[in-house]
């Protein structure tokens, strides 16, 4: 671990005192908490998921408008949104599933989800891909596809743009190494986009440039595409350096396996990329040249997609990164590690962050999707302080217990 | 709970002590080697101190408990987890660390990772998956409200894996109600083995006792009791029939004592020493006459040895073994000291031996009488022929000196064997040795008779008194070599030899009867004439008697008597035995051997590196853990290793590939279609 301790911790009381002063801006203090508060973050223990899922969760997302339901699809075909409002007063929470579309029903997907994104304007739809060929476009409130595009050879990923404006179009990935454009509005393909040698596993448009595209794949590749000019990339991003020169660009390669998860920052500078060489990239979108941060090594074996988070609330931001039963949480300009999330049993499949309370779903291939919360709990028992037995047994969890029968 | 805070003193100096394997290490391993499935005291109070001494050691057993939990032994995985499960309770930190890793402990003990199965013996990582849910519902009872990751893990392994902890729960119930179950047949069957031997103590014991006692009236007919000696017969004879010797000792033979003893009074100072001779027994008994005694006491000898003995002993062992009562042992152990002791009295009294003589005696003379017997060696023929020795045929005086020059090389072996010429009383024989003719010489009374001198050496003796120029010449016969008359010594004197020829016969089952043989089935020996002048002698060393035998215990009480140089066909390799035939241990027994003795300063490196591997060897096997390499060792693993290994299927596919195809060519390679 790299982290420097108290660099960033700030003292609580003097950063108040420096805001109250006006020598710190009530941002600045603002991101002090914020970053003291996550890299505190643990395992909740007041919230849970109910125990619904009957394979691996695949795909998480959260919508944006209020952060306030959760899609997640599965591996046998079921989708699932969760309310995470739903407060019941007490102070143990399960979050309960609201709806869902369950496994074998008439409308459900065939084989697996591989992406589930929420229309990002409005939660009244969402969509979904899975390897059944299938994308789906759901209508929330009947919980029936309102369209259905299909590719030959099962859909692997596939996004829609946040900030665009302007056009409606969904970039799918597919077992062939073409990415095809679909358009809402007309209900049918529209666009090619060919640079790939292998298969895409990976897409992502750009939070602040509604016609920017990433796409990541099988052949290491990390292309940057406009979406008005499909003749040919406009970026490759090359860990060599070598990617402005376009006659290079089938050479570049910015990692030495797969390309398996792409995660914009929300400036939309620069870019993450995973790669099954086990290394996290962070590429900068105006040089087109790597940045110099020098993350841990992170074992990743999976040739899917992998769905990272980052808190984008903090300077600087932290990037939450799966790795087989474990979450990294990193420093992304410092590439230090914070954290080690441990709590899954088995791999981690996809993660998100929720920026009002500060906390982050994971889902994985144990069937569960665990809370991680970076806000302080009171725990039960000292906001209850009449049971005093119990507290006692917490207090020795804590405690070497030593038996004096033993000798000293 | 009672201990203190935690209060962790950091000190170097487990950093100074690193080369060395510090005590966590050498704790865990000797823990590990001993296979140990709890933590008992002593261990329990060294962990501790451990454990108290610093962090540094917690956080260096917490390292070493992972790594051996990966081993890929099940014996080695359960002790480390005893280790981990004792420590979870009681210490804080390693708790903490302990839940992090979570995971991996449980795929290691519960094998929840199907890619990586528990590793053998199989029936320990059952107790091991057993072990560990019983361990692990204990966690989540106690600090699961502190460690989410218990009921994450409980319901993980419930939900993902199906673990079923009411099952393994279950499971140890049946298994110590199973136990239960054996332990309670076992019983039975104890009981009914125990009613066994009880009815055939009942059945057997007045027989036994019978024999006993009859044992007993042998002896008492043999050796009359102190108070039945007849003490004035034996002065009056001085040595009298029962080998009892009477000596007189008087210290002063004064005319003073002779006057008192005239008058009848006893001198205070005379004194009678009585011995008795035990081997004086077996004189009389011809005298006595009492051999149907003796060979009464002889059977119920035998009987003891072969029947009832072993059957006592067999009772004292089954009753110790199925645990009969001290009452109920009480009889068969006296009736075995009885037993004991009545044979001893039985060979004290070198009965045994007498009988054994008197057993073979019969044959034994018989056959003393009628074999070879010692007859003068024929000296004079010899020296006749060589003394008038016929000139050799000219043309054979190359072969002729070959003869002498073997001659020469079975001189040494005569002059060595002349010495050791056969006799009826050989000087090898010992006379402990009862198959020996001196044994059976001394057991008759009679003595040794002196050796003859040698006829040879007289008849030298007479002919040197005679001329002393043949004299001399006759010593020199005497040294020289002597052959058995043979085919070269045949033709010796013809001087124009024919080459030998073979006849080849070619049997005909048809014709029996035929004609003389044609010329050309008549072949000369490829040796020619040196086939006839030629003579082989086989030396093939001397013959050195056996003179240890078996001496191993047989099942009638007896030692084995065979005589093998080095290994008895039924008892092995032939080791030293005491008189019980008990194996001596190697070391108290000085090996007499010459040529190992000659031998073992060249073998001194060999065998001191030996030494030092057995060494190694010995020291690895003081772990108590099954080896698993042994246990996969079974035949049908090594046979798969031959037949399954890839070149081997090759060659099977192959050849059956060709046989296919040329199944398929014979039956379509003349269509043009199939071709």
């Amino acid at each position: 671990m790299r982290r420097r301790k108290g660099s960033l911790t700030p003292c609580v009381t003097s950063n108040i005192m420096n805001m109250r002063m006006g020598v710190l801006s009530t941002t600045a203090v603002q991101n002090q908490f914020s970053i003291a508060q996550l890299e505190r973050m643990q395992l909740s223990k007041k919230k849970e998921f109910e125990q619904t899922f009957s394979t691996s969760i695949c795909s998480m997302d959260l919508e944006d408008v209020e952060e306030r339901y959760l899609l997640s699809g599965i591996g046998d075909g079921g989708l699932f949104i969760h309310d995470l409002y739903a407060v019941n007063g007490s102070s143990r929470l399960t979050i309960k599933t609201i709806c869902k579309i369950p496994t074998g029903s008439t409308h459900a997907h065939k084989y697996g989800i591989q992406k589930v994104q929420w229309y990002p304007f409005d939660t009244g739809m969402f969509t979904s891909s899975s390897l059944d060929e299938k994308l789906k476009v759901w209508d929330t409130n009947t919980l029936k596809p309102a369209g259905t595009f299909t590719i030959q050879g099962g859909i692997t990923c596939h996004h829609m743009s946040p900030v665009a404006v302007k056009h409606c179009l969904i970039a799918a990935c597919s077992r062939s190494p073409v990415i095809k454009m679909f358009d809402l509005k007309k209900g049918s393909a529209v666009h090619e986009l060919r640079g790939h040698r292998e298969p895409a596993i990976v897409c992502c448009w750009s939070p602040v440039n509604e016609f920017f595209l990433a796409t990541g794949g099988c052949d290491g590749k990390l292309l940057l595409w406009d979406v008005r000019c499909t003749k040919t990339c406009l970026l490759a991003f090359d860990r060599k350096g070598t990617n402005m020169k376009p006659t290079h660009k089938d050479l570049s390669r910015a990692h030495e396996g797969y390309v398996n998860g792409i995660s914009f920052m929300k400036s939309g500078l620069e870019v993450m990329s995973l790669g099954t060489d086990n290394q996290l990239r962070v590429w900068s979108m105006v040089t087109g040249l790597q940045k110099s941060v020098c993350f841990n090594r992170i074992p990743t074996e999976r040739s899917q997609h992998t769905e990272m988070a980052i808190a984008n609330n903090s300077r600087p931001e932290f990037i939450f990164v799966p790795s087989q039963g474990k979450i990294f949480m990193l420093n992304t300009r410092t590439g230090a590690l914070v954290k080690t999330l441990l709590g899954h049993f088995n791999s981690v499949n996809c993660c998100v962050f929720r920026e009002k309370d500060q906390e982050l779903y994971s889902g994985g291939r144990d069937r569960t999707i665990l809370v991680w919360s970076a806000i302080p709990e009171l725990d039960e028992e000292t906001a209850n302080s009449d049971e005093k037995c119990t507290t006692t047994t917490t207090v020795s969890a804590m405690q070497d217990a030593w038996s004096d029968d033993e000798g000293t | 709970m009672a201990g203190p805070k935690k209060h962790y003193p950091q000190n170097g100096k487990t950093k100074t002590e690193k080369p060395k394997p510090s005590p966590a290490k050498k704790f865990i391993e000797t823990f590990i080697n001993d296979a140990k499935r709890s933590v008992p005291r002593e261990d329990a109070k060294q962990l501790k101190d451990m454990c108290r001494e610093s962090l540094e050691n917690v956080l260096e057993i917490y390292e070493l408990v992972m790594t051996n939990l990966c081993k890929d032994h099940a014996e080695v995985r359960f002790a480390v987890f005893v280790i981990l499960d004792h420590l979870v309770r009681r210490s804080a930190s390693f708790r903490q660390k302990i839940i992090d890793d979570l995971p991996r402990v449980l795929e290691m003990t519960l094998g929840t990772n199907p890619q990586i199965p528990l590793p053998l013996p199989k029936n320990v990582s059952q107790d091991l998956k057993r072990y560990t849910a019983e361990c692990f519902l204990d966690w989540k009872e106690l600090y699961g409200r502190h460690f989410r990751q218990l009921e994450l893990a409980e319901l993980y392994l419930k939900e993902c894996k199906w673990v079923e902890f009411d099952t393994l729960v279950r499971e140890v119930e049946v298994r110590k109600m199973r136990e239960e179950e054996t332990r309670r047949k076992e019983e039975a069957l104890r009981m009914k083995r125990l009613e066994k031997l009880r009815e055939e103590i009942v059945e057997y014991e007045g027989d036994v006792r019978e024999t006993v006692t009859q044992l007993q009236s042998c002896f008492k007919l043999l050796v009359p009791l102190m108070e039945e000696f007849n003490l004035d017969a034996a002065d009056q004879n001085g040595s009298n029939e029962k080998g009892i010797e009477a000596v007189q000792t008087e210290d002063e033979m004064n005319p003073d004592t002779i006057s008192l003893r005239q008058h009848g009074i006893a001198h205070p100072n005379f004194s009678v020493t009585i011995g008795i001779k035990p081997q004086g027994l077996q004189d009389d008994v011809k005298e006595t006459g009492d051999a149907d005694v003796k060979k009464s006491a002889y059977d119920q000898y035998l009987l003891i040895v072969n029947r009832w003995l072993p059957m006592v002993t067999k009772w004292v062992h089954g009753l110790q073994k199925f645990q009969g009562t001290k009452d109920e042992l009480e009889v068969p152990e006296f009736l075995k000291r009885e037993l004991e002791r009545h044979m001893e009295r039985y060979i004290e009294l070198g009965l045994k031996t007498a009988n054994k003589h008197k057993g073979r005696g019969a044959s034994d003379e018989e056959s003393s009488d009628s074999d070879f017997e010692a007859v003068e060696e024929k000296q004079g023929f010899e020296e006749e022929a060589k003394s008038d020795p016929v000139p050799g045929p000219s043309g054979l005086q190359g072969s002729r000196t070959r003869v002498m020059s073997h001659a020469g090389v079975l001189a040494q072996a005569s002059t060595s064997s002349s010495s050791q010429e056969w006799t009826l009383v050989s000087r090898d024989e010992r006379e402990e040795d009862p198959t020996t003719l001196q044994c059976q010489i001394k057991a008759r009374g009679g003595s040794l008779p002196q050796p003859e001198p040698h006829p040879s050496s007289l008849h030298q003796a007479d002919l040197a008194s005679g001329m002393s120029s043949i004299g001399h010449k006759a010593k020199l016969l005497a040294k020289a070599p002597k052959l058995p008359f043979d085919i070269d010594l045949y033709h010796w004197e013809d001087q124009n030899l024919e080459a030998p020829t073979i006849a080849m016969v070619r049997s005909d089952a048809n014709q029996i009867w035929s004609g003389p043989l044609p010329e050309s089935d008549i072949l000369l020996d490829p040796e020619g004439v040196s086939a006839l002048r030629r003579r082989t002698i086989e030396f093939t060393g001397q013959f050195q008697p056996v003179e240890t035998s078996c001496n191993a215990p047989l099942p009638s009480g007896k030692l084995c008597p065979r005589r093998d140089r080095f290994k008895c066909p039924f008892h092995g390799v032939i080791v030293p035995r005491d008189s019980e035939g008990n194996p001596v241990a190697e070391n108290e027994v000085s090996q007499p051997s010459t040529s190992k003795n000659a031998v073992e300063p060249s073998m001194q490196e060999e065998q001191g590196q030996k030494k030092k591997k057995n060494k190694r060897r010995e020291k690895k096997k003081v772990s108590r853990l099954t080896d698993l390499k042994a246990c996969q060792n079974t035949a049908r693993k090594r046979l798969e290793k031959k037949l399954m290994n890839r070149s081997s299927v090759r060659r099977v596919a192959s050849a059956m590939d060709a046989q296919d195809k040329k199944k398929f060519l014979d039956k379509f390679g003349n269509q043009f279609n199939y071709q």
